[in-house]
């Protein structure tokens, strides 16, 4: 099926960079060869992205080292912090999980906030992800 | 304790993928990201910094992480929406007094005089779409890392373009 429109600009460019489907990358290619005007805005837009693209800058190598040299330093000490906020969730859980009701819990709940519990309790992380 | 020291070992075994292989497979591409949205280097190389050590405290936290490439260029995104926030909301605090409001920018842009055009015809989003086009993101994954729908990246990239199409033009070179 061919369009009895020309096809918008933004499907011509998904079309350049890969992003329609096979059936709809079929109906602009068959719709490019019956139409000089498409075909020559298409090759527009791919001079466009072409120019763009050659001017892609290089990521300066004496900053690449600098970072790499700065994350090898925080490495041990960004893991190991993360491990044990990690370990601590866990252990929480298990201990609030085994305690539901009993003097543990009572303990827990004195130390931690009755929030604090019902949420590790439900399995959710008080921490954000990120 | 017998599960606790299992978890323990489990967690271990989260935090062994080499941080710095994937450094270096992914920095030159996130730094480019950045310096071609920003044009600052100093910018560039605290977000590249700052997403890895996040990396890292992920991957010890023991999450998942299917995708790194993709992972890391969310996290560098935000990192640099907060900062753009941020100096947004300080520019607008000086720009009464201050009418060099632009000068950081400029000082610390690249040499190319099309990205610096761009940078100032296109918007930042028109901007990171550009970049994380360059950098062979398709739609889909350009819209979860931007956090908008794949139909908007490609209104904005067709924009973008659009604006380098008519600069090529005005110049003679299209």
């Amino acid at each position: 099926m061919m369009w009895r429109r020309h096809p918008e600009d933004e499907r011509l460019l998904a079309f350049l960079t890969g992003n329609l489907d096979d059936l709809a990358q079929d109906r602009v290619e068959r719709h490019l060869s019956n139409c000089a005007r498409c075909r020559r805005e298409c090759a527009e837009f791919d001079n466009a992205l072409r120019v763009w693209e050659a001017r892609r800058l290089e990521a300066p190598g004496e900053l690449l080292a600098a970072v790499r040299a700065a994350i090898g330093e925080a490495r041990p000490a960004a893991a190991s912090a993360a491990r044990k906020d990690h370990l601590a969730a866990v252990v929480g859980r298990r201990l609030i999980s085994q305690s539901d009701g009993n003097e543990l819990g009572v303990v827990l709940e004195s130390f931690l906030g009755r929030h604090c519990v019902a949420a590790f309790r439900d399995g959710l992380n008080p921490e954000p992800p990120r | 304790m017998a599960v606790m020291a299992e978890d323990l070992a489990r967690t271990r075994s989260r935090t062994t993928p080499d941080i710095l292989a994937l450094y270096d497979e992914h920095a030159p591409a996130l730094l480019r990201f950045l310096l071609g949205v920003t044009g600052r280097r100093d910018w560039a190389q605290d977000i590249t910094q700052e997403s890895f050590l996040r990396l890292i405290a992920a991957v010890g936290r023991g999450e998942t992480i299917d995708a790194p490439r993709e992972w890391l260029f969310t996290v560098a995104r935000n990192l640099l929406r907060d900062r753009l926030e941020d100096r947004d909301s300080s520019l607008n605090k000086r720009a009464k007094s201050d009418s060099s409001v632009n000068t950081p920018d400029e000082r610390e842009a690249d040499n190319a005089a099309l990205r610096r055009l761009m940078r100032r015809l296109a918007s930042p989003r028109e901007l990171e779409i550009l970049e994380l086009r360059s950098e062979g993101f398709t739609y889909e994954e350009t819209a979860r890392i931007l956090g908008i729908a794949p139909g908007t990246v490609g209104s904005l990239l067709a924009r973008a373009i659009r604006k380098i199409r008519d600069a090529l033009k005005r110049e003679g070179r299209l």
